[in-house]
């Protein structure tokens, strides 16, 4: 089974890898950055400027990251979730409409339920407490991200250990 | 595994970390020519302790270019505590790890401290202590005076 998370990441090594392209054109004396720059923001800019621009790219391209890893892997999770919802369509008391109904409903639950963490809990006893609380801390993290990292800091995390511990999780949950 | 303790012994711990990295790279980078260090302090403002001041390592490095060592935070997801160092292109992470870099979250308590939930080995093979984080190939370097210097500083100046 392929992980959701694979595409984010090697997205994310690519952009990495890009910034250290452009940050070697401004800085490397031997090079001349004239057509390589032309038509984007670093044309004509100081080196320092460019530095600057890459420093600060480097650092939302983290967050960003993160936000992305953490989406792809609530999508997976939701998906799963209801795909659960098929076993429900057997329940045949009162009638069969009932089943029905009752999988449409779980199924709506599923997309428009907004505590994630009550999802992720589920999981403990195949994945473990460590790994659920992580997540939940993840997910904490990616919120003060996206609502201007306001207020005092969360326990933080970086791309590569968003990485391994949401796919880690996954993989003991059975979904990657 | 869980274990408690308050945030004001973790943040010291943490602070007592940053300053034997600190003292290691003082010491590592000893004979190189024309190196000079300086200090300066970081404000953080963590959600389990408040605010403290930690200090910054800056490391001017020969034909002036420079190094600083940026203390980020006691809690991280998966360490005891993480720093940044800053190069003349690019910005690194290192963080603090128990041997085998084992899963690691925070639970806060009614009575204020902080649990530490340890769980299986994310990183199998990494000796406890200082750790470079190794994006290009998502694994941890334990840091010593080789990885600094054949690793870590070409990462960040090259």
């Amino acid at each position: 089974m392929s992980s959701p998370l694979e595409p984010i990441w090697d997205a994310y090594q690519t952009t990495l890898n890009a910034l250290k392209v452009v940050d070697r054109c401004a800085t490397a004396p031997h090079i001349d950055e004239e057509r390589p720059f032309r038509n984007t923001r670093f044309h004509k800019e100081t080196e320092e400027r460019c530095k600057g621009l890459l420093k600060s790219a480097q650092v939302e391209l983290d967050a960003l990251t993160v936000l992305g890893l953490y989406a792809a892997f609530e999508a997976r999770v939701r998906e799963h979730l209801t795909q659960q919802g098929e076993l429900l369509r057997t329940a045949g008391t009162p009638d069969r409409e009932f089943g029905l109904a009752l999988a449409e409903h779980f199924e709506r639950y599923c997309d428009e339920e907004q505590r994630m963490d009550r999802f992720v809990e589920l999981f403990a006893h195949a994945v473990g407490d460590t790994l659920v609380a992580q997540v939940g801390q993840i997910r904490k993290y990616r919120h003060w991200v996206a609502h201007g990292r306001r207020g005092k800091t969360p326990p933080a995390t970086r791309p590569a250990f968003t990485y391994d511990t949401l796919t880690a999780f996954l993989k003991s949950a059975g979904l990657a | 595994m869980a274990s408690t303790a308050t945030t004001n012994e973790a943040v010291a711990e943490y602070l007592e970390r940053v300053e034997e990295l600190y003292a290691n790279v003082r010491e590592w980078m000893s004979d190189e020519p024309g190196v000079e260090f300086s200090e300066g302090k970081t404000r953080l403002n963590e959600e389990y302790t408040g605010p403290y001041a930690a200090k910054v390592l800056k490391v001017k490095l020969n034909g002036g270019k420079a190094l600083s060592f940026v203390p980020k935070g006691a809690y991280f997801i998966g360490a005891r505590g993480h720093l940044d160092v800053s190069g003349p292109l690019w910005r690194e992470t290192l963080v603090w790890v128990d041997e085998d870099g084992p899963a690691i979250a925070f639970k806060e308590t009614a009575e204020g401290q902080v649990e530490v939930l340890q769980g299986r080995p994310m990183y199998p093979g990494v000796p406890r202590g200082w750790a470079w984080v190794d994006n290009s190939h998502r694994r941890l370097v334990h840091l010593d005076r080789k990885v600094f210097f054949r690793k870590l500083l070409r990462a960040l100046t090259e």
